[in-house]
């Protein structure tokens, strides 16, 4: 059995080449068949984004094997020459491709350290696995233990915590200021890029009003389109600035727009109830001046970026912390998994080996004489009982080596079944299993 | 009634870690269960000071300790209905250690089991009214200060530029600012009715409205200080860190009176 991982991503492959390999909507249902269908991959999942394509398979053959069928795949599937990609293309097998994964979902391998779209983007890449019918035991396990780990990660790390985008880090000053944004007004300096981003970003906040400034009319009146709200002259800016709660500042000019005066004489208007200005353009275009006076907070790009910065610091801090988990719950996950796949072959082993032992015992039983109750017990429970433990041990620790490194010609599980004859006891188990899951559902 | 109350002080430290929790932005216990431990605390504490009534014959507030259990009792009352009304709120966390401050203070001091002279107050209910009054509007004038002190930290280190130390710690300036103006207002009214009961009750039991004590002479600036404070934010527009200011001082009159006039000599009508 192995676990392989072969993918390209934003830090080892330009655009270029993340494009061509990527799979669109459409091509995700045929490649994953395809997939399943060459050769003995017997379980897929394809994560295609922007940033990453990665293929993850379980097959029962060497993991070299699948690597070299996944790779191949790859090639057909695309019609590329290899040498498009090769060598921006990674592989990984079983541990180091468990690892991978859980890094990809936990955000540890992402541009951004820490966003948390990527989580839902190997859900929705898992979904679809599962619609077309490619994931089964070990992937199920795998996915399932892959959400578990970037849960675990989110909440017992920050990293996902502080904000990492200058348009981030101002909503949540804002939100500093203004418990919410509903019922603010907000005056947009500048109708450009920024601005509009800006705008976006107060919308989803919540912002419902908006009055917009700009030079050019024309532009402001696009603006207005978009989001609803009033333009204002340019020439009017001043007389404007106390109906804004929230101003937006970015333009191209030279010098400051709003100076100390204009702000003084908007707050006795407003009463005092506080201005937040935010200026993006450079060179700035409100006077620093204005950020001393009371009742206004001025924050200009370089205190949104100084944030931004002391925040991703943060982050990679937390991704440390993070790594460690990652690596334990790597373990943690073949332990598992091992456990799941032989653990009704020790269970049947085991049940044989003790149906053997107790029924020798009953036939020497006779032999022995006069045995006293205590005796009995002690025979059955710790002699016969650790007689049987000490001799599965060597054999558990086989079967463990053993069902990591199968191959099509020699399996190990197998061996024992036939030896010892375990298949129809595995299947009682089997059905002893589902028949009290049954009874449990009915309660 | 002392085992009482340390037994709903320790009911009340899982209010208090959750507000150290709170400030230093760790996983918080679940709602029910700090609101499950505040009402068990608050009903400990409120059995204790019916006892404390019964012992001593009169209505429990009149000596120093015994406010001070009120007021962290009229504390918990606040934080348990205000975490109720909003749970979101992290401000309300913020009032939990003071009132555990109050009702700890309360339990230290030495508690006399005999009322001094003129403390038998019975008969008239304006004495009880005339004192809660001017306990709640204190309590009120508390949740002022406490705002007041989270503002005015918190619009330092924003004009400062240093945002770290308050991302997600605090509730924001605007929430700040008009739960102050609230309880400000609430507590100014509590405080005229608490005044002007108690001058009703001085006259009818002495026969003089004003005694010109310590006592009597700091709760009226107190007064004039909330009313200044009122007046200017209706009419100038006084908010925020102003208001803040203004909130401070009246508050540390407030402290004065209940802590620092035992040294002035004679203190109020009843206990001289």
């Amino acid at each position: 059995m192995s676990i392989i991982l072969v993918g390209l991503n934003h830090k080892t492959a330009p655009v270029e080449v993340r494009e061509r390999l990527a799979f669109n909507e459409t091509m995700l249902a045929p490649a994953l068949r395809g997939l399943v269908q060459s050769g003995n991959v017997s379980e897929a999942m394809i994560v295609s984004t922007c940033n990453r394509v990665e293929i993850v398979a379980a097959s029962q053959s060497e993991p070299s094997v699948t690597l070299q069928q996944v790779c191949r795949f790859l090639h057909e599937f695309h019609h590329l020459p290899t040498f498009i990609y090769n060598d921006h293309l990674y592989t990984h097998a079983d541990r180091l491709a468990v690892r991978h994964l859980f890094r990809v979902a936990s955000s540890l391998d992402s541009m951004v350290l820490g966003e948390s779209q990527v989580l839902g983007q190997v859900k929705t890449a898992y979904s679809k696995a599962q619609e077309v019918g490619t994931v089964g035991r070990i992937l199920n396990q795998l996915l399932n233990r892959a959400f578990n780990v970037a849960k675990r990660i989110r909440t017992e790390t920050e990293i996902g915590s502080a904000a990492t985008s200058v348009s981030s880090v101002a909503i949540e000053l804002t939100k500093k200021i203004f418990d919410r944004l509903d019922n603010k007004k907000v005056l947009l300096v500048g109708a450009g890029e920024m601005t509009e981003l800006a705008a976006r970003y107060l919308i989803n906040e919540g912002v419902k009003e908006f009055l917009i400034c700009n030079r050019t009319p024309e532009r402001a009146m696009e603006l207005c389109e978009k989001f609803g709200g009033e333009v204002i002259e340019f020439s009017q800016l001043k007389f404007q600035l106390p109906r804004a709660d929230i101003v937006v500042c970015s333009t191209g000019a030279s010098d400051y727009i709003i100076n100390a005066t204009d702000c003084k004489r908007a707050l006795e208007i407003r009463r005092y109830r506080p201005i937040f200005f935010i200026d993006i353009s450079v060179p700035r275009n409100i006077d620093p001046a204005v950020g001393k006076l009371d009742s206004i907070f001025l924050f200009d790009i370089d205190d949104l970026e100084s944030v931004v910065s002391e925040n991703l610091r943060q982050r990679q801090k937390e991704a440390d912390k993070a790594e460690t988990i990652v690596e334990k719950e790597v373990e943690a996950f073949f332990e598992r998994l091992d456990v799941t796949e032989i653990g009704p072959t020790i269970a049947a082993l085991k049940e044989h080996l003790t149906e053997i032992a107790f029924a020798e015992f009953e036939r020497t039983r006779p032999k022995l004489g006069q045995l006293s109750l205590e005796q009995e017990e002690a025979i059955k429970q710790h002699l016969l009982t650790s007689l049987v433990n000490k001799f599965m041990h060597p054999m558990i620790m086989t079967l463990r080596e053993g069902s990591r490194n199968t191959n099509e010609n020699y399996n190990i599980v197998e061996l024992y079944h036939e030896a010892y004859n375990l298949k129809d006891r595995i299947a009682n188990f089997e059905e002893r299993r589902t028949g009290k899951d049954r009874r449990v559902d009915v309660k | 009634m002392k085992e009482l109350l340390v037994l709903s002080l320790a009911f009340y430290l899982v209010g208090l870690i959750q507000a150290g929790l709170v400030f230093l932005q760790k996983p918080r216990f679940p709602f029910y269960a700090t609101i499950t431990s505040s009402l068990a605390g608050f009903a400990l504490h409120t059995v204790a000071l019916i006892i404390r009534g019964k012992q001593v014959d009169r209505c429990p507030i009149a000596l120093q300790p015994e406010l001070l259990l009120f007021l962290g009792w009229t504390l918990v009352l606040y934080y348990i209905i205000a975490s109720i009304w909003n749970r979101n709120q992290i401000f309300t966390n913020y009032v939990f250690p003071f009132a555990f401050l109050c009702t700890i203070i309360g339990v230290l001091l030495p508690l006399p089991s005999i009322a001094p002279l003129g403390l038998r107050v019975g008969g008239s209910f304006l004495f009880p009214i005339h004192v809660s009054m001017v306990m709640f509007a204190y309590a009120a004038f508390f949740i002022t200060f406490i705002t007041a002190l989270i503002y005015i930290f918190q619009e330092r280190q924003l004009k400062l530029k240093r945002f770290k130390s308050i991302l997600g710690r605090f509730p924001a300036l605007d929430t700040c600012d008009s739960i102050s103006y609230k309880s400000t207002s609430i507590g100014f009214i509590l405080l005229t009715i608490g005044i002007v009961t108690g001058i009703i009750w001085s006259g009818q039991r002495y026969g003089v409205y004003w005694h010109g004590d310590p006592i009597e002479i700091i709760t009226m600036l107190i007064w004039v200080n909330y009313m200044f404070m009122i007046h200017y934010r209706v009419t100038a527009g006084w908010r925020g860190r102003r208001a803040a200011i203004v909130a401070i001082v009246g508050f540390a009159f407030i402290l004065f009176s209940l802590a620092g006039l035992k040294y002035l000599g004679r203190v109020h009508v009843f206990v001289g």
